[in-house]
């Protein structure tokens, strides 16, 4: 099982690399824009620091669900594209060995963002000026949660079914635009644009996605 | 129902058939291949070799039948086959990424045995260098990483598609004389396909000719060398027999050379193209396995 997960580390190399960008990337801008104030205290507006990293906390942890996204897209189609699965398939391991050792990186990547951006927003934004509600936050973790969660579970039903990493991460990407652009477009919505809606409708189609996306991978003979 | 047994065959196809939309890769495919035995799998492009050993390593879904190694039906455990068998694949898929040492050492991981020593010196035969990286490799290094692989665990069953084609003469000498003699001799069961009839003829004990999907010719090497002919008449002008003797594989007339392969060989036949009209002159002609392999494919290809 080790060297599953490290083979697995290492086909995600690139997407780990990319998610350490988009971890990072916001609070570098947070401390572009606010080095002036860093420098100088006083000339700081009071809390106005706070918000840079509060926002560049929520924008790392927004964009890095794009990780994600690029986890499940290229789990099962990435060994196909390059057809190392054909490799992989003829060694004695089971489907559910495999598919452990793929979720179990898989989360061990998602888990950085939220382990790092997660209490540094809740942390900032329950503090000074910029205090807001539990609830606030709590709400705006929750959106992110689950479009993070329909981001891997669409690519990763994609990438079960065709073998094509890149359109398996772009269908994940697009998914959750689907509940949001009737509303956007000015169309009749069957449901309130609210964030429990939006949350309800991405948790559904994640798990119903995931599911799916799982028991083809494990039903499939061939690589 | 094929009835599992620990001392039946390594392999054994039932009624076995693939079919991949309209076309008919492997078509009612029955075969045994007794443990310890050395088999040739022949066949020109497309005859469904590579589907049928995709197929036995559980890669590939049948459309119909059953097959089992060593007593294990594919379908039910396939990795208890894999556990067992060891794969030379046509092309090579190994992680690029990875150096020769992570290959073996995930290959390695993956089995229950491995010889360490044996996959020593087969670096060392073969010139390999474990620090180097897969992508870095030749075609003819890549296979022969892909052949180290196969063997390291000690296979009960060996399964070679085309495993000899990205080598250079020297190294497939090597391999054949240094590494798979000495696995055919062990006892372990070989399944080769290859197009180099040579290398084929050097090992197999048995051979099976495999066209459009169908086995048209299984059987002991020697037997069936033995007992397949090659009949060359010399017609008289302008005349062209009407009859072929029983058993006729394939048969060409050009000029005035009447060439007839026939199956079964007996003196008989050769008194029957004798006995027929307008033949002047008859010689028999042993055949070698690239010609009855030819005459085979040749006489499918002409027969409606």
């Amino acid at each position: 099982m080790k060297w599953l997960l490290w083979k697995d580390y290492r086909q995600n190399r690139l997407v780990v690399f990319a998610g350490l960008f988009f971890l990072l990337a916001p609070y570098a801008i947070g401390l572009w824009d606010g080095r002036a104030m860093i420098y100088e205290r006083a000339r700081a507006p009071e809390g106005r620091l706070i918000e840079i990293f509060a926002i560049a906390s929520v924008w790392s942890l927004a964009i890095s669900q794009v990780t994600f996204a690029l986890i499940g897209g290229n789990a099962i189609a990435g060994e196909r594209v390059d057809r190392s699965a054909e490799f992989l398939y003829a060694m004695p391991i089971t489907r559910r060995k495999l598919l452990a050792s793929k979720i179990v990186v898989a989360l061990a990547i998602a888990a950085v963002p939220w382990l790092i951006d997660a209490p540094v927003f809740w942390y900032l934004a329950n503090v000074g000026a910029l205090a807001r509600g539990r609830l606030e936050v709590g709400e705006i973790f929750a959106v992110i949660a689950t479009t993070g969660l329909i981001f891997f579970s669409v690519a990763w039903v994609f990438s079960s079914f065709i073998a094509s990493p890149t359109l398996a991460v772009c269908g994940g990407l697009v998914t959750p635009l689907i509940p949001i652009v009737p509303e956007q477009l000015g169309l009749p919505v069957p449901f309130p644009a609210t964030r429990l809606w939006y949350c309800t409708i991405c948790l559904t189609l994640a798990l119903v996605c995931f599911g799916v996306g799982t028991w083809h991978y494990l039903r499939r003979v061939e690589p | 129902m094929i009835s599992p047994a620990q001392d039946g065959p390594a392999i054994e196809l039932v009624g076995l058939s693939k079919r991949f939309g309209r076309t008919m890769a492997v078509n009612n495919l029955s075969l045994t291949i007794p443990r310890g035995s050395t088999f040739g799998l022949l066949g020109p492009n497309g005859a469904g070799k590579s589907t049928t050993i995709r197929m036995l390593m559980g890669m590939l879904s049948f459309t119909a039948g059953q097959a089992r190694v060593l007593g294990i039906d594919v379908v039910a455990d396939a990795v208890q086959v894999k556990q067992r068998v060891g794969y030379v694949p046509e092309a090579h898929y190994i992680y690029r990424w990875m150096r020769i040492r992570e290959a073996i050492g995930f290959c390695k991981s993956c089995f229950y045995t491995w010889n360490d020593q044996m996959c020593r010196e087969m670096l060392e035969l073969f010139g390999l260098d474990a620090e180097q990286k897969v992508k870095h490799l030749s075609k003819g290094m890549l296979t022969k990483l892909a052949l180290l692989l196969a063997v390291s665990h000690e296979p009960e069953v060996l399964l070679l598609d085309e495993p000899l084609s990205g080598l250079d003469p020297v190294a497939r000498e090597e391999f054949i004389d240094g590494v798979l003699r000495a696995i055919c001799d062990r006892g372990q069961t070989v399944l080769i396909s290859s197009h180099m009839l040579d290398d084929v003829r050097r090992l197999a004990d048995t051979v099976g000719i495999l066209y459009e999907g169908q086995l048209l010719l299984h059987g002991n090497l020697d037997a069936l060398l033995t007992s397949t002919k090659r009949i060359c008449a010399t017609l008289r002008d302008g005349f062209q027999p009407k009859q072929t003797p029983p058993g006729t594989v394939w048969q060409r007339i050009q000029g005035r050379e009447w060439t007839i392969t026939v199956r079964d060989f007996a003196p008989e036949k050769v008194q029957q193209v004798q006995a027929t009209e307008g033949v002047e002159q008859v010689r028999v002609v042993d055949l070698g396995l690239e010609e009855l392999f030819k005459d085979f494919v040749r006489g499918q290809r002409v027969s409606p």
